[in-house]
């Protein structure tokens, strides 16, 4: 009897026990473990970090050479001291783990194609289409160019062993609290996974083309219209590097014979591709940086700014960070995952980055001999592919092993999607080539440079994703550099999807180091980029890229009638939210608008809409009206491309026929074209409805989509709100955890202004740097240096950013530079 | 009824040791041990080890919570349909409770198998047995 009622009840505490170890599934959610989650010694709990004070424990690090002191300060930037570069480096990997781990392996995963091992099926697509796309190749590829050089794998190692110093000694309870919702384990660091965090930066800068759209738009068009549609060059333009005769006496690389650009329309794009930014308006993802010479400053030193524009996420995609050792006194901010300070300053010079946006990926449609596509030809050979074998784990599932071609030019990427017009292409994509040098040596020299000459010598070394290197120093330089590694191309090459079956369209040469536009200490005493054209026509390899028109000129306006400029001035240009996209558009509708033909609230929007100044202010009304009426315009006039995309001409190849739902991949033309028409050709044929017998022109087409933008505010009046509410600007968790994310920013901006913030990118680090005998700078980013939202330190800096303010940055000489802004000491000492 | 305090302050006391690094189901073993060494009826057993384990959790939870100024608690909290930071306190307290009480239920059981416990009657037989 006893044995019974002991037997039963072990059972339903075994029984217990188990449950509460297992994650739930209720639906289609999944809760994570209770036991594990709510016990308050290892659960959720346990994250929660003391808001009353830090405590840093010191430690000792097998493989320092001395002793090393990290200095924290009121922002939780830790400021490193260090002997050497190396120690340097491995208490760079310990405290960045400490503050980011789980942001690191997130990132890599992704990157590496494994987020299927910890998320099951729903992200198996992705992660297919990741390895197919060769990032993991491109890392392998990385490693390999790496470990020509003894000293940079040394420095990579000490880092990675930083990064396993920190994961080794901690125990479940204190895990990060992702780790703990989607109960998984941290796992090892290695070099192959900085490489990993280089290749995702090369897939969200690099990876842009749109050769399907191109091929099918000028087959569908015809050569007259797609050359009026899509020109390359918008005269408004004001490029990085000006033409000031320094490329007559050049002698360029030949490009190569290139014959038979487009191919036949290829039909539907591939689900992956997210629809194209509408209007077609250039990068949504890129940066400001200018430099001003002392001519132009207060001061009579140069100023340095820079803010990237990238995807917002918690925690920030940076860390700042300040490494002092015997050959650098450096401040900035580095990439969780790799040693150094990416962009920032030490006591000489200051650096920064933008992205050059050059199409460096290309698809060639490659020539089967045979049904099992083993072989292909290649002019007048048969080439057998090369088998990858990509093995991707998936949780509650087994594995599934990917067969990848891999062909001359590249992988071939889509083939398992008999819908995609890809299906057949190889994509030659930069990344994938074996680096000459690794990226952080380049910003190793950077952060030990004195001068411009170290500058010039570090930065060669650069191939992708490429970046304009912008550059000022204490003695008065300033400098830019379009720096990558680029193809020499034949005219318009790699515009369209290329014939793959003769290897002279391949890529042959490269434009040469000296060859890469640059410029320094120019006369009208200032350098400048935001994405816009590298150089102007006249420069003599030809190239293509997802250029700005925008930023780049309001940018251009502001730092050419500035004198006498102060960090004030800067800040003002950072927070720019005046449109030049609006400016030249706006006017240009409203005189267009036929005032007789609207009725008494028309008048009135007409009205409001003429008061406004062009900027996208939070609190402003003006810019959500505007917004809705350029959009419909836009879509009004271009409703052609819209049936043809839609199931209009289709294709007579049948192997390359369009999906069963007949789209067809086009490309649209960017929106400066679009306004350029607008003002200088109102009665293009493009303006015409096809469908009406009436043959309508811009004035018709501004006013149908002005009624439009009326009906569409009195059937929704809720959505006639000021424009920080209709943006819905969010800053997301990067699992996409709704809890860990700010949702409730108003934000003004737009990704046509210089504060580009668009909903859910903007400027993920602002700073503003003076040089001269003591550098000071300013700088903030929207997070907060602690990764974990249990920590006062998540999401600190947010607000201070989302107001438009900085932190002075606390640039140390020595580890005991008495600051009331210092929190701590953390001594790491060898074993 | 002192027993039954006793074995309550036990686990509690015990229960602490968990912030030393057990595994989360340290309570589980703890409780057990209390439930066989501390002689007591079962319902009673059950009772002081819900009592305490609810204790145990749910005041670690709520030092935890007060450290941090409630940051954590308020966001974890939205992962579970909008539940507030005392609310969270509460299951985890409630989980302790269960997990303490069944363990040390188990370890009341098993005690038993070993005891020679005698029925009222029996003993009431015996004791007239032994007067004689």
């Amino acid at each position: 009897m006893r044995i019974f009622k002991f037997l039963f009840t072990l059972l339903l505490t075994l029984g217990l026990i188990w449950q509460m170890s297992s994650p739930l599934q209720i639906g289609d959610k999944s809760i994570p473990p209770l036991g594990k989650i709510f016990n308050p010694f290892s659960g959720f709990w346990a994250n929660g970090e003391s808001i009353q004070q830090t405590t840093f424990k010191p430690m000792s690090l097998p493989g320092l050479s001395g002793t090393v002191e990290v200095v924290y300060d009121d922002l939780m930037v830790p400021h490193i001291f260090a002997q050497n570069i190396t120690d340097a480096a491995r208490v760079q990997g310990y405290v960045t783990a400490q503050h980011r781990l789980w942001q690191m392996d997130i990132t890599t995963r992704k990157a590496a194609g494994r987020l299927s091992e910890i998320l099951g099926e729903r992200t198996l697509r992705i992660d297919r289409i990741t390895r197919r796309r060769g990032t993991a190749f491109a890392a392998e590829n990385d490693l390999i160019g790496w470990q020509k050089s003894p000293k940079t794998m040394s420095l990579l190692q000490a880092y990675t062993d930083g990064v396993n110093a920190w994961i080794d000694q901690l125990s479940p309870a204190e895990w990060p609290i992702e780790f703990k919702l989607l109960n998984y384990a941290p796992e090892a660091w290695t070099p192959l996974k900085a490489a990993l965090v280089t290749e995702a930066m090369a897939e969200t800068l690099c990876s842009w083309e749109d050769d399907v759209e191109s091929t099918n738009a000028y087959a569908q068009l015809g050569a007259e219209n797609f050359e009026y549609l899509y020109p390359e060059w918008n005269p408004k333009q004001q490029p990085i590097i000006p033409d000031t005769g320094q490329w007559i006496e050049l002698h360029p690389l030949l490009p190569p014979p290139f014959a038979a650009s487009a191919t036949r329309a290829l039909g539907y794009s591939s689900p992956e591709d997210s629809p194209e930014e509408y209007p077609h308006d250039g990068p949504i993802l890129g940066s400001n940086n200018w430099a001003l010479s002392g001519s132009k400053t207060q001061s009579g030193k140069p100023i340095l700014c820079n803010d990237p524009h990238l995807n917002l996420s918690l925690p920030s995609i940076w860390y700042q960070v300040q490494i002092h050792t015997n050959e650098t006194n450096a401040y900035g901010v580095s990439l969780p995952g790799v040693p150094g300070v990416v962009i920032g300053f030490n006591e000489q010079i200051a650096w920064g980055v933008t992205n050059v946006s050059h199409d460096v990926s290309d698809w060639y449609n490659i020539h089967w001999t045979s049904p099992e596509r083993l072989k292909y030809k290649l002019d007048n050979e048969e080439r057998s592919v090369q088998f990858r074998y990509e093995t991707i784990r998936i949780k509650g599932q087994p594995d599934l092993i990917d067969t990848v071609r891999y062909t001359v030019f590249g992988p071939v990427t889509y083939d398992f999607d008999s819908e995609s017009p890809l299906r057949n292409c190889a994509l030659r994509w930069i990344a994938h080539d074996i680096p000459e040098h690794s990226a952080f040596d380049v910003f190793l020299g950077l952060n030990t440079g004195k001068n411009y000459e170290d500058y010039k010598n570090a930065i060669p070394g650069f191939d992708s994703p490429a970046q304009n290197f912008i550059f000022a120093a204490n003695n008065g330089d300033i400098a830019i550099q379009t720096q990558g590694k680029y193809p020499v191309r034949g005219q318009q090459q790699g515009r369209f999807v290329q014939e793959g079956d003769r290897w002279a369209n391949a890529w042959h040469s490269y434009i040469p180091a000296a060859l890469v536009p640059s410029m320094k200490n120019p006369s009208r005493g200032f350098v400048f980029s935001a994405n816009q054209h590298s150089t102007p026509p006249s420069y003599p390899y030809y190239y293509l890229g997802n250029f700005e028109d925008w930023r780049s000129r309001r940018i251009y306006d502001r730092l050419s009638r500035v004198q006498n400029a102060t960090t004030a001035d800067m800040k003002s240009m950072q927070l720019d939210n005046f449109s030049q996209r609006a400016a030249d558009a706006l006017p240009t509708m409203l005189h267009l608008l036929d005032r007789t033909q609207l009725d008494a609230s028309g008048r009135k929007m007409m009205d409001e809409l003429a008061q406004w100044d062009f900027r996208y202010e939070a609190n402003y009304l003006a810019p959500t009206v505007y917004e809705i009426w350029f959009d419909s315009c836009y879509a009004a006039t271009w409703d052609e491309i819209t049936a043809l995309e839609s199931g209009g001409k289709t294709p007579k190849t049948d192997d390359l026929a369009a999906s069963k739902n007949g789209k067809i991949a086009m490309l649209y033309p960017d929106a400066w074209r679009f306004v350029e028409m607008l003002q200088t050709d109102s009665s293009s044929l493009f303006f015409d409805h096809p469908n009406t017998p009436f043959r309508e022109t811009a004035k018709d087409i501004v006013l149908e989509s002005f009624k439009q933008t009326q009906a569409y505010f009195q059937k929704n009046p809720d959505k006639k709100v000021a424009y920080g509410i209709s943006k819905g600007f969010v800053i997301k968790h990067l699992g996409q955890i709704d809890a860990f994310s700010r949702l409730d920013l108003k934000m003004g901006g737009h990704r046509t202004a210089p504060n580009a913030i668009s909903k859910t990118n903007g400027p993920s680090w602002r700073m503003i740097v003076e040089l001269g005998d003591v550098v000071r700078a300013l700088g903030v980013y929207p997070g907060g240096q602690s990764g974990n939202p249990g920590s006062p330190y998540y999401d600190n800096m947010v607000d201070t950013w989302a107001s438009g303010n900085y932190y002075e940055l606390l640039f140390l000489k020595k580890p005991d530079d008495s600051s009331n802004r210092t929190l701590g000491k953390q001594v790491f000492s060898p074993k | 009824m002192k027993n039954t305090l006793i074995a309550s302050l036990l686990i509690f006391l015990l229960g602490n040791l968990c912030h030393l690094g057990l595994p989360w189901w340290g309570l589980a073993i703890i409780a057990a041990l209390v439930g066989f060494g501390v002689r007591s009826h079962a319902w009673a057993m059950f009772f002081a080890a819900f009592l305490a384990g609810f204790s145990l959790w749910y005041a670690a939870a709520w030092m935890a919570d007060h450290d941090n100024g409630g940051l954590l608690s308020a966001k974890v909290g939205q992962l579970f349909m909008g539940l507030g930071g005392s609310e969270l306190m509460l299951v985890s307290g409630f989980l302790g409770a269960l997990l303490a009480g069944l363990s040390a239920l188990s370890g009341k059981f098993a005690r038993n198998m070993f005891e020679t416990k005698q029925s009222p009657r029996q003993r009431n037989y015996l004791q007239q047995r032994r007067r004689r």
